[in-house]
């Protein structure tokens, strides 16, 4: 039967439309004294299932619809994003764990008024859609119901819709206290596939897939934020292990250490970076200051990660003949 | 380059790729598709970075975290997804967010104040007992990721079609199969030896077998490094006796799946791997390493992966 993906874009519909109803109910349901007694056992599950029926048993959601529950990660899942946890966390956006960590804030500072807790509950929403989305971003090249067969235009469409869903849930309801995680849903491609997984596979037919389709330009800038994330990710890594081990950034032992268990990031940093740099190329050639300025940006964000391996051994990236 | 995805081993290859393993003459392995699409890439890469290299080196200097109140290179986190967690948990305290969303994190160019504003309250966010801080923005780390990202574009533009920029020389990377000795005196080969790739034996006439197991080379007398504790086997006594070290069936075929193995296969009921530290310890240093007691499938996918550093030691 394949995915049902225009289904999962009437429920985000319905979700965005019913905002004002959602948030009150996670308002009162999460940090009411039943909220705050799972909160204070650390009762994951518990939050979990309070969050879910806040969204699908809202009143003001399609009972057809409601039963989409769950089919998003399932798909996720399926398609191998399996989450490999280090330290009880796949550094997956969690809202059970944002929600948790609020109540032990106001736990150990105090208790906001209603506003305050409405206010934090907006920012639950929106990470409970943006989930949403980012798994909707990486379904778009799936078959379905209204999708008999393959074609690329589909997938643009179909990343048009993610894009028209996550204005709405940007444009809110226009409370100076309301959070804007991202504006761009082609990012939503790359950030759905960052939290840690056991297999590495399913990301590879991700980037396949994500050459095959699309204008240039909406490639251009998915690629752009690949070699960004994974830059800055890799960055990280290697400043977090410099400090634990004390070896210098340089000290061949801590390359050795992080190359070991990037092998991956690599190969899909060097995917993201040939398209940039290609378009770079261009850029340069026809003097396009900016275009060229904003892709060297991004160019040198992803080679930061590993200039030596990436600008000076590359006899060392693999075979090239 | 990883094994799993990249490389296909099949005896179906055999009459394709004629391989060069004493008492075998052929190699069973070779690209898959998702491994030939990566090589591709890698032709493509190489071209484009050497084409391209003098340009981002100007346009590097103009991307200078110094001075600056913001850069990207300065930032530590950890995934992206506690960069929305930063977001989000901000406003506990934050009465009013600041309008700037993930991709203006990544943007070294424009609202750099207020980017620093938010990177100082992501800096103070409430942690767990035990927990490293959520997100760090570090003017001294950018300005070290920096010069080291300037100094390796210097390499590449001056170098802009070796595919070894660096300063150290191409190293190799000696390998001794299973069942073959290590030759004594090695390595005793003249500069510019033809590895054994090209059909010639790269070792030097009439070298006595070694007796006694594998006399490991770093005891003095040579000045190529031994990385065979980087071998990695699933045979206790095997591992005991020529210095390679034991891990579960289980732990080399995790680590082969994530790709942390430059070569591995079953053999003799055990699980063989070499990981890929000696490329970086000694290869991309310009060492010279050895490593014994290679199965054959081991060298087979090795000399797909790594062929211009590899030379097979066989007195055959």
């Amino acid at each position: 039967m394949g995915f049902p993906f225009s289904d999962h874009i009437a429920l985000l519909e319905q979700f965005l439309k019913g905002r004002t109803a959602i948030v009150g109910g996670l308002e009162r349901q999460l940090f009411s004294a039943r909220g705050k007694a799972h909160a204070g056992s650390g009762d994951r599950e518990s939050i979990a299932d309070i969050l879910d029926a806040c969204f699908f048993e809202s009143p003001t959601i399609s009972r057809h619809l409601s039963g989409l529950k769950g089919q998003l990660d399932a798909a996720h899942l399926a398609d191998g994003f399996e989450p490999a946890r280090q330290d009880g966390y796949s550094r997956a956006l969690d809202p059970v764990e944002l929600a948790l960590r609020a109540c032990h804030y106001w736990d150990s500072t105090r208790w906001p008024g209603t506003n305050g807790r409405l206010a934090f509950a907006q920012s639950l929403y929106a990470v409970f859609i943006l989930r949403q989305l980012e798994y909707l971003s990486v379904r778009i090249w799936d078959e379905g119901p209204d999708r008999p067969s393959s074609n690329k235009d589909q997938a643009a469409e179909r990343l048009r819709h993610v894009q028209r869903l996550l204005d709405i849930l940007n444009a809110g309801g226009r409370s100076p206290q309301e959070i804007r995680l991202v504006r761009d849903a082609r990012w939503l491609i790359q950030t759905a596939q960052g939290p840690l997984t056991r297999h590495v596979e399913p990301y590879f037919i991700k980037a396949a897939n994500i050459s095959g389709s699309f204008t240039d330009t909406d490639r251009i800038e998915i690629h752009k934020a690949g070699a960004v994330l994974a830059g800055g990710h890799l960055r990280s890594q290697l400043r977090h292990l410099s400090f634990r081990t004390g070896w210098a950034v340089d000290n061949p032992q801590l390359l050795a250490l992080t190359r070991s268990s990037n092998s991956m990031d690599m190969a899909l940093l060097v995917r993201d970076l040939v398209p940039l740099l290609d378009a770079y190329s261009a850029a340069c050639v026809r003097q396009d200051g900016d275009a060229r300025l904003a892709l060297a940006d991004a160019i040198l964000q992803g080679l930061s990660a590993d200039p030596e391996l990436l600008l000076t051994r590359l006899d060392l990236l693999g075979p090239r003949r | 380059m990883i094994e799993e995805l990249f490389i296909e081993c099949s005896d179906t290859h055999a009459a394709r790729h004629p391989g060069p393993i004493e008492g075998r003459n052929f190699s069973c392995a070779t690209y898959s598709s998702l491994g030939e699409v990566h090589r591709e890439h890698l032709v493509r890469y190489g071209e484009l970075l050497g084409r391209t290299a003098e340009s981002l080196r100007q346009d590097n200097r103009a991307l200078d975290p110094a001075g600056t109140a913001y850069s990207p290179l300065g930032i530590v986190y950890g995934f992206c997804a506690d960069l929305f967690s930063n977001m989000v948990l901000n406003t506990l305290r934050s009465p009013s967010p600041s309008d700037l969303s993930l991709e203006d994190v990544f943007l070294s160019r424009g609202r750099l104040e207020e980017k620093q504003t938010q990177a100082r309250e992501w800096e103070r966010l409430p942690k767990g007992e035990g927990e490293r801080a959520p997100f760090e923005h570090s003017p001294e780390w950018a300005a070290q990721m920096y010069a080291r990202l300037a100094g390796a574009l210097e390499a590449r533009a001056a170098h802009p079609e070796e595919p070894n920029a660096s300063q150290f020389p191409t190293a190799r990377l000696y390998v001794v199969p299973r069942g073959s000795p290590v030759p004594q005196g090695f390595p005793p080969m003249p500069q510019g030896f033809p590895p054994m790739a090209q059909g010639f034996p790269p070792v030097a006439q009439g070298f006595p077998p070694v007796a006694q197991g594998f006399p490991p080379v770093a005891q003095g007398f040579s000045p190529v490094a031994s990385a065979q504790e980087h071998c990695l086997t699933s045979d206790v006594t095997r591992a005991r006796l020529t210095g390679a070290t034991a891990l579960t069936a289980d732990r080399i075929s995790a680590d082969r799946a994530e790709g942390r193995l430059l070569a591995s296969a079953h053999a003799d009921g055990a699980w063989f791997g070499v990981s890929k530290f000696p490329l970086t310890l000694y290869v991309s240093q310009g060492k010279d390493a050895l490593l014994t007691d290679l199965p054959p499938g081991v060298i087979d996918v090795l000399h797909v992966v790594c062929p211009e550093f590899l030379v097979v030691l066989s007195h055959k």
